[in-house]
């Protein structure tokens, strides 16, 4: 009986608490058309009104998809900025502009102004990592000679968002050119913030007329007023902005930390400068450190493999004595990208390589010692550069039609 | 204590031992008899009460009675009637008048199946089940004649139970037939059938059948002890009797099949549960009963092994879909939108630009109107079914999405929830999943993922605390058996292994079919 | 009354999913840095020993729950006095990961929820498992272990796929040589997860099959030892020590990650899934723990009455515990130096300590 009582009890207990759960529950309920959702977020230096001037750019999703629902008239995102001293607060100050609370997962990309960059990011991460709306998979830009928000404010053809012409122009021209790379900002935090490396970060800048370009009609011409383009490499050191890397420096770099997916190598062929361009299509490179009389030295060993991708030349690419002189030619001229690389990279005393991370994996005990004067260990490290080259394929024809 | 609940039971229990009645014999006067039938039967005009003379012989009164329509017209007149109004003038001379009762028996009714009785109440119950009564003047006993023959719906294709490949036969309304057809596939003297009859008022035939040999006897006393327990007045289908047999009351998932299918029956009854046949009813049910088997088709059996795992596991995602489609969409859609794909997301988000609705209600609101269109599909006089299907497609979904009151993607999601829940081959448990989407709805709607995920938990543990006749509700996968997961999740060919009949459990398994809320305690 | 019954498979995958349950995402062994997996690897040892040790108290009193011989032990009173200190401490126990899954539930899904629905809806859910039955528990845990299960193999899968796992994140081995290794050993890889396993001894007596208990348990052990060891690993080589040290929820950042075909992304939820489930099994085990030794202590015949009560005192605990996050889990860094051993190794070693004399004497 006593029983009974009890399950009863517990009975109208649930049922008190599941009604007045109904009624009031719902806390994080909200709806997906309440959302603005957030594309890209660009970060400058105020000019006044505190630290940071942050952009957001928001997707007008009926425009995006559009379809019925579009109006086809209106542009596809919108644009806002607001100052704070930190970003939160300049955030919470952009929802003062907008009808609806900003949803931050869908950040696609987060863009730094070149001044801002260069006077220090380090604080910018905080909020990234704390706040459980942002993911870790953002990439990183930096805007090249502008201010994020003027990069952001450009739309662009082909791609209906802007943010997504922002990493994707980076991804592809990395990919294909292998002169930029786009870094997670988890990988760039976790560099960062690394004694022993230092970040790569890829720059984005404006072709064109940037105050035309902000406009639907920057999409409906063939030829647009503005245009984004992905170039150079910037260099940090401790934070700041150090310099920016260029074409073949930039792919020195790149080879050293292994981000070479696939890049065009022009070669000199029968005294002709850059007559023959090689398609690398598979590169591998691997950094190990050798202790000597507790005196550490890298080695770099670079692999790669092209094919023969357009000669203006009068060559038989079916010689194997010309392809192996190419693949010389090939290793050299690797070897000679990642030298100047390694100079340069000396010059700013930034470790964007990770040979300390090399050092320590392989004496951490010796690690600890140089860890404090790092700077002077490190322009001073011996490096030691080995590339294979391989070419391993020539394309559709055996000759080319210059061949007499 | 009996072992399910129900309120109606212990009533009717008592009040069945007060009017325990002595058993009245028969009157030796056949008009009596007659007066106290007629008193019994009021003035029902079916009631054929027909006095004759055997054999023509004055001093041998007797007399007819049957029930028209029930009984078959023309047999009672060419084998009751005629043989013993024509062909049995010779009676005397071939008994004394001792034995005359005998003799009649023996030696003039051509009728196959004849019994002798002597108590009033069963004498009553024959002439209502379409026998035919012969009492001589005189004798304290009746003849009782089988001369059933009411109309007969004639067996056909199954309509709930489709199959492409199979038997295409199904039970009818009536029991003999129905067994009739069970045991025209089991040409074995192992099949048992017992017979109870329950309904104090409508007095229905029940049968149970069984192998013996492969079925467990404790199911089947168990079975029977159920059955026996049941006090009722009426039992028209075979859903009354599941009610009264099965081990717990609330729940949503049904715990004995039910199927019109003989071959289903027959397959059941090798793998060792008990058939329950039911007078009046095409649909038999099957105890015990396991979630997993819910999922199986006949048909599973008839294609080739590859195909009919291939069908099996899409009926479990089937379950699944209609299971939890619109709470999936709900929590993904106003509590993780993160999760969507970029494009999805914009999409989504474009749709529902100016639905007045939460996502959560515009669920509810395109549910109950599907609900709202099957069942009226179902009541439906078939000739305007057709239109139902057009108000539903076009006025509902279409223009809904037109004017804006529902996302497109909602239609969807919701189609696709309908859709399967058409695909999964038990129609009972179906409508456990219809039920139980809605709770999972609102637990989404509450608390997205999280909600969701404790209340499957809570389910899958409510499901692992029913047992149907003792076998655990999700057995073999909890209590997991891999010797019996050849034909869960996959159908493995049938040279794999000669089926087994562990499905139901070796004898000990079967414990005191108790509800496991009391098991402690109480 | 029918005596309830699991099977060695149920006990397999209960003690499983007991052991990694919150392991999985909250972390453990991370003051050994890069070498936290190695320490847990080492952790497993530990938590064989411990097995072993309840284990030698089963086998001489097979019917008894721990509350039950420590009254056979150490006296009436005396022995009642230490199962009231066990009940306390299941409770707490329950609690404390009662107040994990607020935690994080209310940190990623639902984070403007307050908290006492995120726990009480659980702790709901609970209370009505443990009503149906310690049977209906080990059932259900064996489905949500194989759902667990598949859900780990497709993450592994992800993980690999989407090119994140960089193994030299992991080298240099022993970078600051063995003590921090051995010192987090200590601190927090034998007492979380394998401490907690004392519950088990409230567990034990319903098992099948007494004679393979200790077979199947060292087994479970073990299997689950390496899965942390593993998931470890995986997240240390994803994230790298420096981000995994700062996270709150390791496996929540590293799955994070994951990025496939641009359409598999965002998994977070999916682990923080992973997390309720576990976490779930555990409360649930301590929590009947906490039931049984009540009712063994108080001689309570109707179980089911204790259960509703103590699900309101579990829930109340979880939210005056501590006010914040932090002080939660600070608080839980004090708990697993100086309480855990005291009920995981010290009341444990006393009992074996006395029976075993007590067995010398009697020969």
């Amino acid at each position: 009986m006593v029983i009974k009582m009890i399950k009863k009890y517990a009975a109208v207990c649930l049922l008190v608490v599941g009604v007045s759960v109904l009624l009031t529950g719902c806390w994080n309920s909200k709806e997906i058309n309440e959302l603005a959702i957030v594309t890209t977020m660009g970060i400058d230096q105020a000019e006044e009104d505190g630290r940071f001037e942050v952009t957001i750019e928001l997707a007008n999703p009926p425009e995006v998809a559009g379809g019925s629902q579009s109006s086809g008239r209106a542009s596809t995102a919108t644009v806002y900025s607001a100052t704070g001293d930190t970003l939160i607060s300049a955030i919470r100050r952009i929802v003062q502009q907008t009808p609806r609370e900003p949803f931050f997962p869908y950040t696609q990309s987060i863009v730094f102004g070149e001044e801002l960059a260069r006077s220090g990011i380090q604080d910018t991460f905080d909020l990234l990592e704390r706040n459980q709306e942002f993911r870790t998979t953002p990439r990183v830009l930096i805007a090249r000679g502008h201010t994020a928000k003027e990069v952001i404010k450009i739309l662009s053809p082909l791609e209906k968002i802007p943010a997504k012409k922002l990493v994707k122009t980076s991804e592809i021209s990395g990919k294909s050119l292998g002169e930029t790379i786009t870094v997670k900002v988890f990988e760039f935090v976790d560099q960062i913030t690394s004694e022993s490396a230092e970040p790569l970060v890829g720059g984005v800048s404006i072709i064109g007329d940037k105050e035309q370009g902000t406009g639907v009609s920057n999409i409906e011409d063939t030829e647009p007023n503005a245009l984004i383009k992905s170039e150079g490499l910037a260099i940090f050191k401790d934070g700041h902005l150090k310099r920016w890397v260029e074409k073949e420096d930039a792919r020195g770099m790149l080879w050293v930390v292994n981000k070479i997916e696939s890049t065009i190598i022009n070669l000199d062929c029968n005294q002709e400068a850059s007559a023959l361009s090689i398609k690398i299509t598979n590169t591998h490179s691997s950094i190990n450190a050798v202790i000597k009389n507790g005196q550490p030295t890298i080695t770099i060993d670079v692999k790669e493999e092209g094919e023969v991708e357009e000669v203006l030349c009068n060559i038989d690419v079916t010689d194997q004595t010309t392809i192996q002189n190419f693949e010389k030619q090939l290793e050299d001229k690797t070897k000679q990208e990642i030298e100047r690389a390694i100079k340069i990279a000396k010059e700013e005393k930034s470790d964007v390589f990770g040979f300390g991370e090399a050092i320590n994996r392989k004496d951490p005990g010796l690690w600890k010692q140089i860890k404090k004067n790092y700077d002077e260990e490190f322009t001073a490290l011996e490096v030691n550069i080995k590339v294979d080259a391989y070419i391993t394929r020539s394309g559709m024809r055996t000759g080319s039609y210059n061949q007499e | 204590m009996s072992f399910h609940w129900n309120p109606f039971q212990k009533k009717n229990h008592d009040n069945n031992t007060d009017k325990k009645q002595v058993e009245s014999p028969l009157h030796k006067d056949i008009s009596e008899n007659i007066a106290k039938l007629k008193l019994e039967f009021g003035d029902s005009t079916e009631i054929v009460i027909r006095t004759f003379h055997i054999g023509r012989h004055k001093d041998l009164p007797a007399v007819a009675i049957y029930m028209e329509g029930l009984a078959d017209q023309n047999f009672v007149n060419k084998f009751i009637m005629e043989s013993l109004m024509l062909h049995s003038s010779d009676i005397e001379e071939h008994a004394s008048s001792k034995a005359l009762f005998q003799s009649i028996k023996m030696n003039a009714l051509t009728l196959s199946n004849v019994k002798i009785l002597k108590v009033w109440d069963e004498l009553v119950l024959s002439i209502l089940s379409g026998s035919t009564i012969i009492m001589i003047d005189g004798w304290n006993e009746a003849l009782v004649g089988e001369t059933q023959g009411w109309e007969e719906r004639a067996i056909t294709e199954p309509t709930s139970q489709t199959v492409v490949r199979g038997p295409k036969d199904a039970f009818t309304e009536s029991i003999k037939i129905n067994v009739t057809l069970i045991r025209k596939r089991i040409k074995s003297a192992n099949l048992r059938m017992e017979t109870v009859q329950i309904g104090e008022v409508s007095r229905t035939q029940i049968a149970y059948m069984y192998i013996q040999g492969i079925a467990k006897e404790d199911l089947v006393q168990e079975v029977k002890s159920r059955l026996d327990k049941i006090h009722t007045d009426s039992i028209l289908e075979s859903g009354n009797i599941e009610e009264f047999i099965q081990d717990q009351m609330l729940t949503p998932f049904p715990q004995l099949i039910n199927t019109e299918r003989p071959d289903a029956a027959v397959g059941n009854l090798l793998e060792g549960r008990v058939v329950i046949l039911i007078n009046g009813t095409p649909f038999v049910l099957i105890a015990p009963a396991t979630f997993f088997q819910f999922f199986q088709s006949p048909e599973d059996y008839y294609q080739r092994a590859d195909i009919a795992t291939f069908m099996r596991l899409l009926r479990f995602l089937v379950f699944f879909i209609s299971l939890l489609a619109p709470s999936i969409y709900i929590a993904l859609t106003t509590f993780h939108q993160q999760m969507l794909p970029f494009p999805l997301l914009i999409n989504i988000a474009a749709q529902r630009e100016g639905i007045p609705f939460p996502a959560f209600i515009e669920a509810l609101i395109m549910e109950v109107t599907f609900e709202i269109l099957r069942e009226a599909g179902i009541r439906m006089p078939r000739a305007v079914g057709q239109a139902v299907s057009i108000v539903g497609a076009i006025v509902i979904g279409e223009a809904a999405v037109q004017a804006g009151i529902i996302s497109p993607a909602m239609v969807i999601v919701v189609g696709i929830t309908a859709i399967s829940s058409f695909a999964i081959p038990s129609f009972n448990i179906a409508i456990s999943a219809r039920i139980l989407r809605f709770i999972f709805m609102a637990s989404a709607a509450m608390a997205g993922f999280y909600g969701m995920t404790l209340t499957a938990i809570v389910v899958v543990a409510h499901m692992n605390s029913l047992r149907s006749f003792g076998v655990p509700y999700l057995k073999p996968l909890s209590p997991f058996s891999l010797s019996e997961q050849k034909d869960i999740f996959l159908r493995l060919p049938q040279w794999f292994s000669q089926k087994k009949l562990s499905t139901i459990g070796n004898a000990n398994e079967i414990k005191k079919p108790t509800n496991q809320a009391s098991q402690d305690g109480d | 009354m029918v005596k309830e019954k699991i099977s060695l498979l149920q006990f397999f995958v209960l003690l499983n999913l007991f052991v990694y349950g919150t392991n999985l995402v909250v972390g453990s062994g991370l003051d050994a840095k890069k070498d936290a997996w190695i320490a847990i690897l080492i952790g497993v040892a530990g938590g064989i020993l411990l097995f072993l040790m309840y284990y030698y108290l089963y086998t001489l009193y097979p019917d008894l729950s721990l509350v039950g011989y420590s009254q056979k032990l150490l006296g009436k009173y005396a022995g009642g006095f230490i199962g009231l200190l066990y009940i306390i401490f299941f409770i707490y126990e329950a609690a404390r990961d009662l107040r994990d899954v607020g935690g994080v539930i209310g940190a990623t899904v639902l984070n403007e929820t307050p908290m006492i629905f995120i726990s009480g809806v659980m702790i709901l859910a609970i209370a009505y498992i443990i009503y149906l039955g310690i049977e209906v528990l080990a059932r259900t845990a064996e489905i949500f272990w194989g759902f667990v299960v598949i859900l780990g193999a497709l993450g592994s899968l992800f993980f690999y796929f989407s090119g994140l796992i960089d193994v030299k994140q992991l080298l240099p081995l022993l970078e600051s040589g063995w003590k921090p290794v051995l010192k987090a050993v200590y601190t927090n890889t034998i007492m979380f997860p394998f401490g907690e396993m004392v519950a088990f001894t409230f567990i034990l007596p319903y098992i099948e099959k007494k004679k393979q208990v200790l077979k199947v348990g060292m087994a479970a052990v073990i299997v689950s030892g390496l899965l942390i060891t593993y998931s470890t690993a995986i997240n240390l080589s994803v994230l790298g020590v420096d981000i995994m040290t700062r996270s709150q929820f390791p496996l929540l950042s590293a799955v994070q990650g994951i990025e496939i075909m641009n359409f598999i992304e965002h998994l977070d939820v999916m682990a923080v899934l992973v997390l309720i489930i576990g976490v779930f099994f555990k409360i649930s085990v301590f929590y009947y723990a906490a039931i049984v030794a009540m009712a063994d202590l108080f001689k309570v015949t109707h179980k089911k009455r204790l259960i509703f009560p103590t699900a309101i005192i579990i829930l109340n605990t979880s939210l005056i515990i501590a006010g914040n996050f932090t002080e939660h889990l600070n608080e839980g860094k004090f708990v697993l130096r100086t309480i855990f051993p005291i009920f995981a190794v010290g009341f444990p070693v006393l009992y074996c300590l006395i029976a075993f004399f007590k067995s010398k004497v009697t020969r």
